[in-house]
């Protein structure tokens, strides 16, 4: 019995001093932010000579929002000449493919790919694979089908390949039905800590920025040679940073490049979105946890900076452990230690895990971007973490089966509702 | 009641409180739903060196009907003001509402305009002139040590005299910048320092001379040294990453683009066929040519005879701090600093 409660008192103590290095990490990323030297970007960079890009846009049953981002893409400021937007019709089974064909009969560059075939397997990485195969841009730019890319976005986010060491570039994603209700609102305060503060601030420190998967470009080369996407993996856009990484390349971050996304407007919708992030997030942490430690390419605060990330969809899950065996500890009656520790956890846990983006550091980006009256909101925080540690929990298992199985993945696709025809 | 049991009640009612108050503002913000609309994105952006002016020429036709002025005229519009319209003669040598001048104009040195003048035709400012915006139809000159606060276009060329300070500049036409001229942004076509300086370097004629496309690697190459020198005269047909510092020397030539985590520097006669992006600061030798964009997360310094970009290709020179730019260079099309540049 001492050795259980010596161990759980020890599980207690190191999970403390891991929660402890992310605040630390946060604060360091705000202060940088608030006060730091800003990196600057390559979007002030003209030239008229740019490279071919091709746009993919991944569509599974997109008929509420087919039309919308593709009469964006179609008004891009990009030369027709060095452009071409796929749009792949991913086994639709609603208006999608007409939606399609009507813009690719108006327009030459819009280039349908239609994957109907039974053979053909369903899923983002298996159409992005398959787009790549008969894209012509040596520029790969990812958009959802829910999003609104502005004119001049591909220009920016392509830019960013004027550097040679560049494999990747993210751009920033802003939530265009934050107005809907308090949830959507409180996506979007958290979104705004993860790009405007979280983002530049590893691109300023020179840390890891991370391809998002949509509203980013990369090397086309580049990850064909390191095998494409693997659908295994949900979170194909974590895998790609990590490759890249891995592999020489950096990834750049474009604040300025913004693009609106719709978000989930029901909690049922954002927890089933949240486990399969923390599924696919866990699934790349399995993989690669080694290979990072033991990169060539990367220097130890990279090294540090990538293991905090890979780690953080587990955080939950010790954490819920950590309550566990503080719960353990206190019936028992052995709370000499743990009784104010478990005070210290939760204040320590709150502050560091109002999902991933601490409260100072939502705080410091809303007021970057002059939303303050909203941030009356941040309070709920405090519960929207325990809804959080519940389904990035159920993820984690999830990513832990997955380890034993060799099925592909199956998942639901996030519901759309259309809110981008306000600013159409 | 018990002193356990007084503690108890303490610790819930202390509780009850601090859950409750964090929770007023949140009840607020969830009832008024203010501060919850999308931040504002504009969709129909599109990068343009000239915005400013043409926003500006938007504003300026629809608050003035300009067909209609003639010299001795003052309108008002509730967007811009008062409008005074001079003619050949300037009496005063401070004018306080915005100006427009109809004809070709010779401003008479000192003359001080505290708003925006805008000129339908070619104007000519003597020295030590001050405005706050200057937007001319035709050709601007400026003379010695004039003072531009925020912005000059031209449909013409624009030439600015020695010690000059024009902060934002741009017009579709030659810039011809003299020694001591002071800025912050530039788009001209191209950017000259000092106008004795006439000639273009032929891209195609060096790469006739060198390139062959089965020479060129597109593989990466990777260079970990803390300092890599590129010998005299050698050429890399190839694009390179460098961890540290860089340094080529004289006549070095690179076909491919350069990405060096440090500081560049180049020699004499050196030529680059793509584009340079550096961490720390660039500086480029007298008689360089580099056929790409010249980037850098410090500073640039370019010596004499050197030219950037081509007449066939905008390209950029952009810095996050100082440039400094010697008399007789060319640089095709765009200039940019976070901090201030100088010629001379």
């Amino acid at each position: 019995m001492e050795v259980v409660m010596f161990l759980l008192k020890a599980y207690l103590l190191v999970f403390i001093a891991i929660v402890t290095l992310y605040m630390i990490r946060h604060f360091v990323f705000t202060f940088n932010r608030l006060f730091g030297e800003q990196k600057l970007y390559y979007q002030d960079i003209m030239d008229n000579e740019v490279p071919f890009v091709t746009v993919i846009i991944p569509m599974k049953n997109e008929e509420l929002v087919a039309g919308q981002i593709l009469e964006r893409l179609v008004s891009s400021d990009y030369p027709v000449e060095r452009l071409e937007i796929i749009p792949v019709n991913d086994h639709s089974e609603d208006a999608t493919q007409e939606i399609i064909e009507k813009y690719a009969a108006a327009y030459r560059h819009v280039k349908p790919f239609h994957r109907l075939d039974k053979e053909d397997k369903p899923g983002k990485a298996h159409s992005l694979n398959d787009a790549m195969e008969i894209a012509e841009g040596e520029i790969i730019v990812v958009f959802d089908a829910d999003y609104q890319p502005p004119d001049g976005i591909i220009r920016e986010l392509a830019i960013g390949f004027k550097d040679p060491e560049v494999g990747a570039v993210m751009g920033r994603v802003l939530v265009e039905n934050c107005a809907t209700n308090m949830l959507t609102m409180m996506l979007e305060l958290e979104r705004s800590g993860g790009y405007q503060v979280d983002q530049q601030a590893r691109y300023n420190l020179d840390l890891i920025p991370q391809y998002g998967g949509t509203v980013g470009a990369y090397r086309k080369e580049a990850v064909l040679k390191m095998g494409g996407f693997d659908p295994q993996v949900l979170a194909e856009d974590t895998e790609l940073t990590y490759k890249m990484y891995l592999n020489g390349w950096h990834v750049a971050y474009a604040n300025r490049a913004e693009c609106y996304e719709e978000m989930p407007e029901n909690w049922l919708d954002r927890a089933k979105q949240i486990r399969r992030w923390a599924r696919g997030h866990n699934q790349v942490m399995f993989r690669y946890l080694v290979p990072l430690l033991t990169s060539r390419y990367l220097n130890f605060k990279q090294k540090l900076d990538g293991l905090l990330l890979i780690f953080i969809y587990m955080m939950p899950t010790l954490l819920f452990f950590g309550i566990l065996s503080s719960l353990i500890l206190f019936l028992v009656g052995d709370v000499e230690i743990v009784a104010g520790l478990f005070f210290l956890i939760f204040v320590v846990s709150l502050g560091a895990f109002g999902n991933f983006a601490p409260f100072f550091q939502i705080g410091a980006a809303n007021f970057i971007d002059g939303r303050t009256r909203a941030l009356r909101l941040i309070p709920l925080f405090a519960f929207n973490f325990v809804f959080y540690m519940l389904y990035v929990s159920l993820g984690f298992w999830d990513a832990v089966k997955d380890v034993f199985r060799k099925a592909e993945p199956y998942w639901e696709k996030t519901k759309r509702h259309q809110r981008g025809a306000n600013h159409a | 009641m018990h002193s356990v049991d007084m503690l108890i009640w303490q610790y819930a009612i202390g509780t009850i409180v601090l859950i409750i108050l964090p929770m007023i503002p949140v009840i607020q913000a969830v009832w008024d739903k203010e501060g919850y609309a999308p931040l504002p994105v504009n969709l129909k952006y599109t990068k343009d060196p000239r915005a400013i002016a043409k926003q500006f020429d938007r504003y300026f036709t629809d608050a003035y009907d300009i067909d209609v002025l003639e010299p001795g005229a003052r309108i008002e519009s509730d967007k811009l003001g008062t409008l005074e319209v001079l003619g050949p003669v300037f009496e005063k040598n401070v004018y306080r509402e915005m100006v427009y001048l109809p004809h070709k104009s010779v401003v008479p040195p000192e003359t001080k305009f505290e708003r925006e003048v805008v000129a339908r035709d070619e104007v000519v400012f003597g020295d030590h002139c001050y405005a706050r915006v200057i937007k001319t139809g035709k050709k601007l000159i400026l003379g010695e040590e004039n003072c531009i606060i925020r912005w000059i276009d031209a449909e013409g060329a624009i030439y600015v005299g020695k010690n000059s300070h024009i902060n934002i500049a741009s017009t579709p036409s030659t810039m011809h910048l003299e020694r001591g001229v002071t800025f912050h942004r530039l788009y001209a076509y191209p950017i000259l320092t000092s106008h004795t300086f006439a000639f273009k370097k032929s891209l195609q004629h060096i790469r006739d001379e060198h390139l062959d496309e089965a020479m060129i690697d597109k593989n990466l190459l990777y260079i970990s040294e803390r300092t890599h020198t590129l010998s005299q005269n050698s050429i890399l047909f190839r694009s390179m990453v460098t961890q540290g510092d860089l340094k080529m020397e004289r006549g070095a030539k690179v076909f491919g683009n350069i990405k060096v985590n440090g500081d560049v520097t180049l020699a004499e006669d050196c030529f680059v066929d793509g584009n340079i992006i550096a961490e720390g600061s660039i500086t480029i030798g007298e008689n360089c040519f580099i056929a790409g964009d010249l980037f850098s997360r410090e500073s640039i310094e370019i010596a004499s005879y050197s030219q950037i970009g081509t007449s066939e290709h905008t390209k950029s020179v952009v810095a996050k701090k100082r440039i400094r730019l010697a008399e007789h260079i060319a640089i095709f099309n765009y200039l940019l600093t976070d901090e201030v540049g100088e010629v001379g």
